[in-house]
Parts: structure tokens; C-alpha cells; sequence
């Protein structure tokens, strides 16, 4: 089945990744353990490209950091410190990564009110103190203001791209699973009793867009909000439950996926103008221009569990390890053994 | 009159038991028949925990924690030729197989585990609800969206349930474990080929591996073992026919050999121990090894009929030369065994007393109670030498070749100084062999059987598919709701720690089931909507008890106990699935452990608190049948060194009470060092590590070489103190008890050889191993010795001050 990869055995080897040049200057060099792959023991939970050069980061079970720059080729596992101790008490999981659009600034969020931050595209990660141990799902990046959204009405802001955290107020007590921004002021997410906030202040304050019924214990949440432009959006949830707005997100409609699939993400693939969705037992959705939805051939068993998309580059990650990539718009994809 | 060189001073033993023979007759015969009458209580079966040290920290950590389930699992694994196991068929055998093991004798009837099972199970999360239910039980789905949405279920778990189907979805597993008390090998074996037989057609292969079906493979082979040993005994006979065969009474060491058996089994049924079939070679190097003594009995016995012609006469001086050596070198036979019953492992104590009881029985029989027997019969007739009145151009030749070498000591020249040189090398090699000998299990199937045994074949086409070995590390806590009781997030979280510690460093470690893991993380994620991100260890505790709670509730009886076994949530079983047992791999796993152990609990201030009084996490390790094999390593290990050095100590005074002399007992033990540590470099060389099962057959092979050595060289010293000179006392001692030493010989291997063709592969390398010791042993005690006292002249021989102190008295005597 899966390679187990004998790199541990190098642990404190350390290789200097080449110099990548973007558009916009030279990222710092990357260092860490080579590895070929992800432990098939750890999940990945979250994934992004990083904007300007393509690099590739995924995060996962354990404080798992991992980068590519060539692909998916080759990755380097990143020294991640998040608790007092040795390596081996380094075991809380981090749940989304995301940088800004310069490529420099990037927050990773996780279990137990976790939040780490760079500056230099993703080099060197320091812990920073958010003020709470709750669990932190999602993390959006929009130059300085970052907002993270999680457990228990969890909503996280800053505006020093991830330094100093302060928790705004959640109008309900429920667990929120994704975030994003249509501008810099304009802030979504998405969680439990198919509820949608939106914050008009840059997530300072939050609102009900939709949902909202928390007395009903029958309605399923949505893990997962994406607006493709402004106008058109899509959440997702249990058992392919979609809402989608047409409207910049002032009336959703609920319709669902051809297969009553868990999916725990939506994303949107600019260069082939698709969106994907990703979920329980590896099953993905492409929706064509014709609003149909298509499955996409299975790569995996393993839940998946984060999409990225940049250029004709895309990466998917999963459970036990998975990691799929795509360097032609999502025609293809290659799972990283 | 000739004088034996070892005797009991004035005594005259010959004399003692001649004058007493008919009381001295009488008790020995009514020891035999009470020792007979324990024969039929003796018991062929095989007691699973007699093979492991009763008192290694393992087993009774195993021991203590038994409630974990047994070591001994059985598996029976289907596999598909296409397609994969959903089909309508396939699932309906699954379901049939996991009713017919649970009918096994012996069964843990809450331990028979497969996708049928109903303690298999799965949480599935809906809005609102959280439902457990077994993947399926009570029957299998009959329709085709049935079994799609019992793929769909089995693959949306496979980290769970990865141990019962493989992930590949071609090959399922019925696990099961045992009572091991009591446990019916036999029944079970022939049971599970029931199983087998009953459910396995051209698509569906059925494949079986585990302890239980190892040891149900020795019953299996019974019948062939059993004919072995019917050839072994007649070549035995027909070897003691032809060399003593001349003489009408060359069937006394049946007798003997036979009494010595009743003694010996006798002892093993009086003392309730347990006989293994696969240990039947042991009892057999017994009897060989006393007909061998008979044999030179015998030849003595005769060489002194014909010089003293009288029977009594005859009798008591053979007893008076023969008891000596012969108590010497049974005594070395005894010390070869005796100490393997110090490791504390039961089935060696068995082994050790039952064949020390065994040996003096020989001793006894042999020695003393032949005579008893030979005074009562008449005379041996010589008969009509048949053999000798056709002498031919081949008797000829060969009669040529013998005097050529009988004389290969005397000579000097090259050809001694090349077999001196040389055995002085092998001496070295065998040595370096001894301390580099592997201990434990070097492959992953059984040693006992062929590599292209079917049971090996089994395990292996088991093994590629799912873990076999299981190694067990138990955590104890504070009881709930202690924030570090098993269901603490700090404990739970350092067990996961563990799993993916174990995972990444080493490929020999297929996976770590513990709470945390099964239970724990994904009961977390269902009751989160089954969200993957919720796949992380419940906190707060309140969380986590309540997951439990639900589980505890959603399960069958007996499910949690697997993990948890008290519901004050104070213990947890943490299981390491292994692809193999071998040494290297069991002793990785521990390393491993302790270093866990060291960077990850000890310095964790929540489990292990700076307050010598506060309530801590306590980690043991390591139980489980991985447990018992390294316990059963750690001790082996110990035992060869020792039991070595106690052969070669006793080996060595021995030699220096019989020969009064520091230098034979030097040149002794290094004779028995050159022939014996032969055997390390046989088993390097074929890969045979130092087991459970080898380590009598190899500890026996020591002490039973030893006295060819001593019977020629104290022929040669008897002579030479009898005045006759060096060199042709060396060609005397050669042509008579040399000859006398090579039927024995003979006799050994004639007994042992059969073995070689067993289907048993440790039979066979056994034998092989044993005839090879007693070559080695054949050529140490009749050329290189003789070699180097023709050569070095060592004076407890050739008359230092002891020897003539010993000549003087043994002429005043006379």
C-alpha cells in the first residue's frame, strides 16, 4: 500500500531548499527533513499554494508542516514548536493554513486555540498567543487582517497578520468550520445549523446571513463557504447539502449534490472555471459551466479534506497521509506516495 | 591383573553388586514397574504457558493483565482470486467461519473478531444522532446495494477495521483467542482443517497462521513422526546386531536402553508434565545415547570373557572399569541438561529433570544392572563369525585403512601437526561462532517446520496481509475522573503520540491499536458530524466520558474490555501489531518503548507530576505473545552463557577428580570446547537461533560427545599404567576402544539420522546439527586427542607424581 518513508531516520538532517524566485522577490530558503511524502499515519487538514511562486504547504495531525516547491516532487517537513518540551510532546493538530496574497505574511491555525504566523513566505513559523484554547478550524488571510473561526462560536481577529489576536463576538454558540473574504471588508463563514455569518467590518462584527436554527437538532451544519466572484457563492455540508447565492449573498438556495457525500470543501479553480467539491471517502464533485455536477474519478478512499487551486496548480489533501496534486487544472491528479 | 585408572579406591564395586545381585535386581526391576505404571499417565500435549520463564517481568505482566485477552490468536483468513470479499458469497463464508471459530474449543467466545462479528462495530453520524451498529451482523446483505453500502462503510473505516479486511478489500481475517489453559492442540488443529476444508473453493482460498495452529502442526505430523521413529529404532537394532552380533547376548542394550525409557517417561508421568511431540527427538538422543553405553559394556564385557574366562569374574571387572568412566561421562551428559532448568522457563525444567531422571536411569541400568542381568544368563555364545570367515579384498582394504589410521597419532609428521593446527583453528572459529549465536526467532514463521510448510506458506500469505504478532504495553492511571484516568486528554493524547511515534520510526511496527486511537479520535469525529477535523482526542474530559459512555452503550458486551478493562477507567491495553516475531524486531520494540518512555512520559510533568505522592500515569511493557517471546530471548540469552560455562565447569572437574591431573582437565575441556562450539558455527550458518526448542537438543549434543574422549584416553592411560609404551598403548586404546567408541557412534547416528527425513524442519536440522556433533566429537576424542598426547606427552598420562603415587597403590592393592 502506502510507502512508509524512511526519512525520520535523517531527522536533524537538514537540507537547504533552493531559492525560489517569484514575481515579487526571493522567498527565504526553507529548512527542515526531507520527506518523500506525509506519514500515512497523520491526517492533512489543510492546504494552500503560496501565492507568486506555487509552492505547495500542507498542514496536519501533530503539528505537521510539510512544503514542496517543485510540485509535489520532493517535501521538506518544517520544525514546528507549539508546546513546551521535546519533539515527541509537539502533537497538536493544525487544522488551515492560508497566506496573503503577497506570499509573505501566512497564519496556520489548530487544536487548542493554536495560531502560528510568518513573515518571510512560510520559512520559520512562531507561535503566537490567540487568549483561547478553543479549537481553531479555519484561518483567512487578507494582508494584515486575518480572521480564524472554530469551535464553540470561535471567531478570531487580527490585524497585524496574525501577531496579536482579539475574539469578536459570535451572535450563536455554534462551531464555525470555514471563513473567507469577497472584499477587505466583506467576511463570510459557515457553520453548524446550516448558519452563514457575514461581517461588513472586516469580521469585527458578525451577523446572520442565513440559518440559524439551533433548536432544531435535525439540521446538519455547513463545513464550508466559498464565493467564486462576488456574487456567486456555495456552502457545503452533511450528506451534500448545498446552498448557493446568486446575489452577492443575500438569499441562498439549498439544493444538493448527485451523491448524499459528507464534503467538507469547496473550492474554485479559476484557470478551467470549475468548482470542486471534496469530501468523505475521497468522493469529489466538479460543477461545468452547465451547473451540472460531474464526480471526479476517485483518487482516494481517505476523507478529503482541503482543496487549493492556483493557476493550472492544484492540491487536495486528506486523511492517512493523502496528498493528491494537479498541474493541469484539475485534469488529472497524482497522488503523492 | 590390569588396574582401571578410575576407581573407588579398594572398593570393589563389581564385587558389591555381584554379592547383592539378587536384592540390587529385585529393587530395580520394582522401581521399573511402578516407574511403568506412570508411563500411562503420561500426558502428549502441549501447555502454551510452559514455554515462557514463569518469573521474566513480561510474563507476569502478562500474567496480571490476562484479561486482555489471550496470547495465542488464531487467524483464518479469506482471500478472493477476483474480484474483492462483496460478493454474496464471500460474506455469507465470512459469517459462516466467524459461528464455526466461535464453536472452537477453547475459544474466547468475546474474542472471536471478524467483519461478522457483532463486536465489530461503527458509529455513523447523522443530524442529531450518533448510531453504532455492527458492520454485519446478524447476516450478511443479500442484495446488491446491501453489500455496496457495506463496502461503502467498511472503506469509509478502514482505519479501524484495517486488522479484520484488508484495505486492498481482497482478503478478510477471522481473528480469535484462546483459553490457554487446557487448550485441546489436536482437537483444534484438526478442527480448523474441518474449517478450512468446508468453506475453501477455487475463488475463496482460506489461509490459517497463529500459535495454535503451530503447535496443532505437531499433532498433524504425529503419524509420520511416529514412523520415523519405528526406522530409527530398527536401524538402531540392526546397527547393535551387526556390531555385537557375533556374541549371542547383543540384544542386552535393548534391555537397558528400555528400562532407562521406563525410568525416564516414568518420571515425566509421575510428575504430570506434559509431553510436546514436537520434543520426541530428545528421548530418543536419551535412548541412543544408552545404547551406546550398553555397546561399550558389552565390548568390555567380552574383551574380559575372553581374558578372565568366567562370568563372574568377567562381570564385576567390567563393572569395575566401565562404572567409572561410565558415571563420568553420564554425569557430563547430566550437566549438559541439568542446567537449562535455571532459566525458569517450565517446559526446560521438564526437559532438564525428566532427562537427568532419564540418564541415571542409564546409569543405573547400564552399569549396574547389566551385570546383574549378564551373571544371571550363561555365558555368550560366540557364534559362527560369518562376517569374518568371507573376508574379502574389500575387508581387506578397509581392515589396511584402519590400521593406517590408528596410526595417524603415533606417526608425528605433517598430517599431525595439520589436524593439531587445525583443530586449534576450528577451536577459535567455533568459539567466535558461540558468542556471535543469534538467540530467538530469525524468520517470520515458525523454525519448527520447513519454510515451504504449508503452515509457513500460511503464515506467510497471512502475515503479508495482516499483523500476526501482537506486543501489549499497559498504562495505569488514576481511576475517573481523574484528569489523567485513561480517559484524560493528556493520557489519550500521549498514547496517539505513541501510535505515530512507533508508526514513523519503525516499518516492522503495521500498526498501534489503543482507545485513543480505535475509540477515542474517531467517536470524537462522528459525533462531530463525522467531520475529518474532529479526528483529534476528546477534550475536555467531560467530553471524552461521555464519547465513552456512548460506545460502552452502542457496544457489544465485552467490546470495550479490549481496550479498557475496569469501568473505573484506571488501565488501558495498548496494542502493537508486528509483522514478525524475530529477535531484531522484539528487541527494537522495546528499545523503542523505553525511549518513548524516557523523552515523552517521564519528563511530562501532567502524567508523571513533581509530587512524589500525587497519582501518576505508570507505562509496562511488555506483554502480549511479543512479550512472552522476548521474555522467553532475554532468558535463553542468560541460559546459553551459563549453561556453557556450568557444561564446560563440570566437564573440567570432573576430568580433574577422574585423571587427578589440572591438565586433563584442560585438555579435556578444550577438546569438548572443539567439538561442541562446532555447533554454533552449524547454526550460524544455517540461520538457527538459540530457542526454546533448540536449546536442550544443542545443551545435550555438549555433554553427550564428551566421553568418547575420556573412554579412549583412559584406555590409553589404563595401558600405559599397565606398562605398556606410549605410542602402542595409543594404537591399543584405537583398535579397541576406539573401535568400541565408533558402534557407538554408529549407533547414534543410526538413531538419529531417520530424523533428518522429518517433515519437522527442526527435526531435521536438529539431527543434522547432532550428527555433526558427534563427528566432531568422534574425530576430537579419537585422533586429535590421541594426536596431542602422543605429541605433548601431558604427564597424567605418562607418569607425573600423582600417577606414580597411583601405580605404587593400585600394585600394592593387587
Amino acid at each position: 500500500m502506502r510507502k512508509r518513508n524512511g526519512f525520520k531516520l535523517l531527522a536533524g538532517a537538514v537540507l537547504g531548499v533552493a531559492l525560489v524566485c517569484g514575481a515579487f522577490g526571493t522567498h527565504a530558503a526553507i529548512e527542515g527533513t526531507p520527506r518523500a511524502g506525509a506519514p500515512h499515519y497523520l491526517g492533512l487538514f489543510g492546504a494552500s499554494i503560496r501565492p507568486n511562486d506555487g509552492a505547495i504547504f500542507v498542514v496536519g495531525a501533530k503539528c505537521l508542516v510539510m512544503v514542496s516547491t517543485d510540485k509535489g516532487k520532493s517535501w521538506v517537513q518544517l520544525p514546528i514548536r507549539v508546546r513546551p518540551g521535546g519533539p515527541l510532546f509537539q502533537d497538536y493538530d493544525l487544522y488551515s493554513i492560508a497566506f496573503a496574497p503577497d506570499g509573505k505574511t501566512g497564519v496556520i491555525v489548530g487544536e487548542a486555540g493554536t495560531a502560528l504566523n510568518t513573515d518571510d513566505g512560510g520559512a520559520t513559523w512562531k507561535k503566537v498567543n490567540t487568549g483561547t484554547t478553543k479549537t481553531l478550524l479555519k484561518v483567512y488571510v487578507d494582508g494584515q487582517n486575518v480572521v480564524a473561526v472554530g469551535a464553540d462560536g470561535a471567531i478570531l481577529r487580527s490585524t497585524d497578520g496574525g501577531t496579536s489576536w482579539q475574539m469578536e463576538k459570535c451572535p450563536l454558540d455554534i462551531t464555525l468550520f470555514d471563513v473567507t473574504f469577497t472584499d477587505p471588508n466583506t467576511a463570510w463563514a459557515a457553520g453548524e445549523f446550516h448558519t452563514i455569518l457575514k461581517s461588513a467590518d472586516g469580521g469585527q462584527s458578525w451577523t446572520i446571513a442565513t440559518g440559524g436554527h439551533t433548536e432544531n437538532f435535525e439540521i446538519g451544519p455547513y463545513f464550508t463557504i466559498n464565493f467564486i466572484d462576488p456574487q456567486h457563492a456555495i456552502a457545503a455540508g452533511l450528506a451534500g447539502e448545498l446552498a448557493t447565492s446568486d446575489d452577492g449573498g443575500q438569499t441562498w438556495k439549498t439544493s444538493s449534490l448527485p451523491e448524499q457525500v459528507g464534503t467538507y470543501t469547496v473550492a474554485y479553480d479559476p484557470t478551467a472555471k470549475q468548482i470542486w467539491t471534496a469530501g468523505s471517502g475521497g468522493r469529489a464533485f466538479v460543477q461545468g459551466a452547465d451547473g451540472k455536477w460531474q464526480p471526479a474519478p476517485r483518487a482516494t478512499f481517505n476523507d478529503l479534506t482541503d482543496i487549493a487551486f492556483a493557476g493550472t496548480e492544484g492540491v487536495m489533501v486528506g486523511l492517512n497521509g493523502t496528498i493528491l496534486v494537479s498541474d493541469d487544472a484539475g485534469e488529472k491528479w497524482q497522488a503523492v506516495q | 591383573m590390569a588396574s582401571s585408572s578410575v576407581s573407588f579406591g579398594s572398593f570393589k564395586i563389581g564385587d558389591f553388586v555381584l554379592r547383592y545381585r539378587a536384592i540390587i535386581g529385585a529393587i530395580l526391576l520394582i522401581i521399573s514397574g511402578v516407574a511403568a505404571y506412570y508411563i500411562t499417565q503420561v500426558n502428549i500435549h502441549t501447555e502454551f504457558d510452559d514455554f515462557f520463564p514463569v518469573r521474566h517481568p513480561n510474563v507476569q505482566l502478562y500474567e496480571k493483565w490476562r484479561k486482555y485477552g489471550g496470547a495465542q490468536t488464531l487467524s483464518v483468513m479469506i482471500q478472493v482470486r477476483h474480484g474483492d470479499i462483496f460478493n454474496r458469497d464471500t460474506l455469507q463464508k465470512i459469517t459462516d467461519i466467524q459461528t464455526a471459530v466461535d464453536k472452537l474449543p477453547g475459544v474466547d467466545h468475546n474474542q472471536v473478531l471478524s467483519l461478522a462479528s457483532y463486536r465489530v462495530s461503527y458509529a455513523e453520524a447523522s443530524p442529531g444522532s450518533l448510531l453504532i451498529k455492527p458492520f454485519m451482523f446478524p447476516a450478511p446483505p443479500t442484495d446488491n446495494a446491501g453489500i455496496q453500502d457495506l463496502k461503502r462503510r467498511v472503506l469509509a473505516n478502514e482505519s479501524t477495521i484495517s486488522y479484520l479486511v484488508n484495505p486492498d478489500l481482497k482478503s478478510a481475517r477471522v481473528q480469535a483467542a484462546f483459553n490457554e489453559r487446557g487448550l485441546d492442540y489436536r482437537e483444534l488443529f484438526y478442527e480448523v482443517q474441518d474449517i478450512v476444508k468446508k468453506y475453501q473453493d477455487d475463488n475463496n482460498r482460506i489461509y490459517v497462521a497463529g500459535e495454535p495452529i503451530i503447535r496443532g502442526y505437531g499433532y498433524y505430523y504425529e503419524p509420520e513422526v511416529v514412523v520415523l521413529l519405528l526406522i530409527a529404532v530398527a536401524i538402531m537394532i540392526i546397527i547393535l546386531w551387526a556390531t555385537g552380533g557375533q556374541r549371542s547376548r547383543w540384544w542386552a542394550p535393548i534391555v537397558t536402553g528400555t528400562l532407562s525409557a521406563v525410568w525416564g517417561l516414568g518420571f515425566v508421568g509421575l510428575m504430570g508434565y506434559d509431553f510436546d511431540p514436537v520434543m520426541l527427538v530428545i528421548p530418543f538422543i536419551l535412548t541412543a545415547r544408552d545404547m551406546s553405553h550398553g555397546i561399550q559394556w558389552q565390548g568390555r564385557y567380552h574383551d574380559e570373557l575372553d581374558r578372565l574366562g568366567d562370568k563372574f569374574a568377567a562381570c564385576s571387572a567390567t563393572t569395575d572399569f566401565m562404572l567409572p568412566p561410565g558415571f563420568l561421562s553420564i554425569m557430563a551428559d547430566i550437566s549438559g541438561i541439568i542446567f537449562i532448568s535455571f532459566g525458569g522457563i517450565p517446559v526446560l525444567q521438564h526437559i532438564a529433570l525428566a532427562g537427568t531422571v532419564w540418564l541415571a536411569g542409564s546409569l543405573t541400568m547400564v552399569f549396574i544392572f547389566q551385570p546383574i542381568l549378564m551373571s544371571y544368563l550363561p555365558v555368550p555364545e560366540i557364534k559362527h563369525r560369518r562376517v569374518r570367515a568371507e573376508k574379502g579384498a574389500l575387508s581387506a582394504w578397509a581392515s589396511r585403512q584402519f590400521d593406517w589410521l590408528v596410526h595417524v597419532p603415533t606417526r608425528g609428521g605433517l598430517l599431525r601437526t595439520v589436524l593439531l593446527g587445525g583443530s586449534a583453528l576450528f577451536l577459535v572459529y567455533g568459539i567466535v561462532s558461540g558468542i556471535d549465536s543469534k538467540i530467538g526467532y530469525a524468520s517470520a514463521g515458525t523454525p519448527l517446520y520447513k519454510p515451504n510448510a504449508k503452515v509457513n506458506q500460511d503464515i506467510a500469505t497471512v502475515g503479508k496481509e495482516f499483523p500476526l504478532e501482537e506486543g501489549w504495553v499497559i498504562l495505569t492511571t488514576p481511576a475517573y475522573p481523574n484528569q489523567i484516568s485513561v480517559l484524560g486528554g493528556p493520557v489519550l493524547r500521549m498514547m496517539d503520540d505513541f501510535r505515530s511515534y512507533l508508526l514513523g520510526n519503525d516499518p516492522k511496527v503495521l500498526n498501534v491499536v489503543s482507545y485513543a486511537g480505535a475509540i477515542g479520535k474517531p467517536f470524537n469525529e462522528r459525533f462531530h458530524y463525522g467531520f475529518p477535523k474532529y479526528l483529534a482526542i476528546p477534550e475536555p474530559l467531560e467530553l471524552s466520558a461521555n464519547l465513552w459512555f456512548l460506545y460502552l452503550n452502542g457496544s457489544a458486551p465485552g467490546e470495550l474490555e479490549r481496550f479498557i478493562s475496569s469501568r473505573l477507567n484506571d488501565d488501558t491495553c495498548i496494542r502493537i501489531l508486528l509483522r514478525d516475531h524475530t529477535y531484531d524486531t522484539l528487541n527494537r520494540i522495546r528499545d523503542e518503548i523505553t525511549q518513548f518512555v524516557d523523552e515523552r512520559v517521564t519528563p511530562d510533568p501532567v502524567l508523571n507530576p513533581a509530587d512524589p505522592k500525587a497519582p501518576r500515569v505508570g507505562v509496562y511493557y511488555l506483554a502480549g505473545l511479543a512479550g512472552l517471546y522476548l521474555a522467553a530471548n532475554d532468558v535463553l540469552k542468560k541460559l546459553d552463557f551459563l549453561n556453557i560455562t556450568f557444561v564446560l565447569g563440570v566437564v573440567w572437574l570432573f576430568c580433574i577428580g577422574a585423571f587427578r591431573s589440572i591438565v586433563a582437565g584442560v585438555m579435556f575441556l578444550l577438546a569438548c570446547v572443539l567439538a561442541n562450539f562446532g555447533a554454533f558455527i552449524y547454526m550460524n550458518a544455517r540461520g538457527i537461533g538459540l530457542t526454546i526448542d533448540t536449546i536442550p537438543v544443542v545443551s545435550l549434543g555438549i555433554g553427550l560427545g564428551v566421553d568418547y574422549g575420556i573412554y579412549t584416553v583412559s584406555r590409553i592411560r589404563d595401558e600405559v599404567m599397565a606398562g605398556m609404551e606410549v605410542d602402542d598403548a595409543i594404537v591399543l586404546a584405537l583398535s579397541t576402544t576406539g573401535v568400541a567408541v565408533f558402534n557407538t557412534f554408529l549407533v547414534m547416528i543410526g538413531g538419529i539420522f531417520p530424523w533428518m527425513f522429518s517433515p519437522l524442519l527442526f527435526h531435521s536440522e536438529m539431527s543434522t546439527l547432532l550428527i555433526f556433533l558427534m563427528a566432531t566429537n568422534m574425530v576430537a576424542g579419537c585422533i586429535v586427542l590421541p594426536c596431542y598426547i602422543s605429541w605433548a606427552r601431558p604427564s597424567f598420562v605418562f607418569g607425573g607424581k600423582a600417577m606414580s603415587r597411583e601405580r605404587e597403590l593400585k600394585a600394592a592393592v593387587s
